[in-house]
């Protein structure tokens, strides 16, 4: 069981609700991979959208994490913010400035400057984040109690770009959550976040651009599931050389001996 | 009275309008929307006293899907 704020959550695997082949698919892919906590957005209203998937999501026993994609200002981060909290009534927010549109890169330092904001309005602020070390400090120091960096770019799915900082990231902050968010491609991508003692992975393009998403979202939700208990239960240590498994005592035709 | 609703012109008949009455006119008073009103946030509870001004920017924002 992992206790993320005050919630008692079963998986780990936190998935986007967009492009899926039908909304079918995406409440099958939910259902049958386990997932309780699911990405949502808001958006303009237009003729009858957006209310079917709305009607379809909130029947199911999920934890809502809006996100302010798309913004790319502390200003409509903030106002974001404050519609999601009031349309689903959670104060839980995937903060999202982005720097630079062909990266999807967000911007290190609007995104410091928003956390703070929300932070001290009494948002649960999940920042979507570079693999930055200095940037995360300074949004644990505003307040945040979970980071989201990047695997790769949005969509990408080129996995594990540096996990020398994702490692860095796991080692310093030890007391925060970390969730992977962003760019992994492949269900052994996500078993690496986790087997380094990530608290979770989140991903949606992966799952909904695969050509059977709903197995793809059971395979990442076991995944994710097989790489946290690989960390829980204590990974050996790389050896610079081979060591036999097999007892070397008792061995026959032991070359040591000369036989005739 | 001349005013934006989600990036598109719109004009309405007469100076003083109030946000519920806006968005009841241009069929906007779905269950979940929510509303920023020049890149602010306007509360449900301040729909009924929220006036509209010319040139005004509306956002009505409603859940859709996301990553």
């Amino acid at each position: 069981m992992w206790t993320l704020l005050d919630k008692k959550i079963n998986k780990r695997l936190l998935l986007g609700t967009s492009q899926y082949p039908s909304p079918d698919v995406l409440k099958r892919s939910i259902v049958e991979s386990g997932v309780e906590i699911v990405t949502v957005s808001l958006r303009r209203t237009g003729p009858k959208e957006g209310s079917g998937f709305w009607n379809m999501l909130k029947g199911l026993p999920l934890h809502f994490l809006p996100n302010t994609a798309g913004c790319h200002s502390v200003k409509e981060a903030v106002t974001t913010a404050h519609m999601a909290r009031e349309i689903f009534q959670t104060n839980w927010i995937k903060l999202e400035i982005i720097g630079d549109d062909y990266n999807l890169q967000p911007d290190p330092f609007a995104l410091l400057e928003g956390a703070k904001i929300l932070n001290e309005e009494g948002f649960e602020v999940f920042p979507y984040m570079t693999d930055d070390l200095v940037l995360a400090e300074k949004l644990v120091a505003v307040g945040c109690k979970i980071l989201m960096p990047w695997a790769s770019p949005i969509g990408s799915g080129q996995g594990i770009l540096n996990p020398f900082s994702l490692n860095t990231l796991r080692k310093r902050l030890p007391g925060i959550q970390l969730i992977v968010d962003a760019g992994l491609g492949k269900p052994s991508q996500a078993a690496q976040a986790m087997e380094m003692g990530y608290d979770g992975c989140l991903l949606n393009s992966a799952v909904s651009q695969a050509l059977d998403p709903v197995g793809m979202a059971c395979a990442f939700s076991s995944a994710v599931g097989a790489g946290r208990q690989g960390y829980e239960s204590g990974l050996m240590e790389v050896r610079e050389s081979a060591r036999p498994s097999t007892p070397v005592v008792g061995t026959p035709f032991w070359h040591g001996e000369k036989h005739e | 009275m001349k005013f934006f609703l989600n990036g598109k012109e719109k004009e309405l008949v007469g100076d003083q309008w109030f946000l519920s009455e806006v968005l009841s006119c241009l069929d906007q008073m779905e269950a979940h929307v929510a509303v920023a009103l020049n890149k602010s946030f306007v509360p449900k509870s301040c729909y009924k006293s929220q006036e509209i001004q010319e040139g005004d920017f509306l956002e009505v924002v409603t859940p859709h899907p996301g990553g």
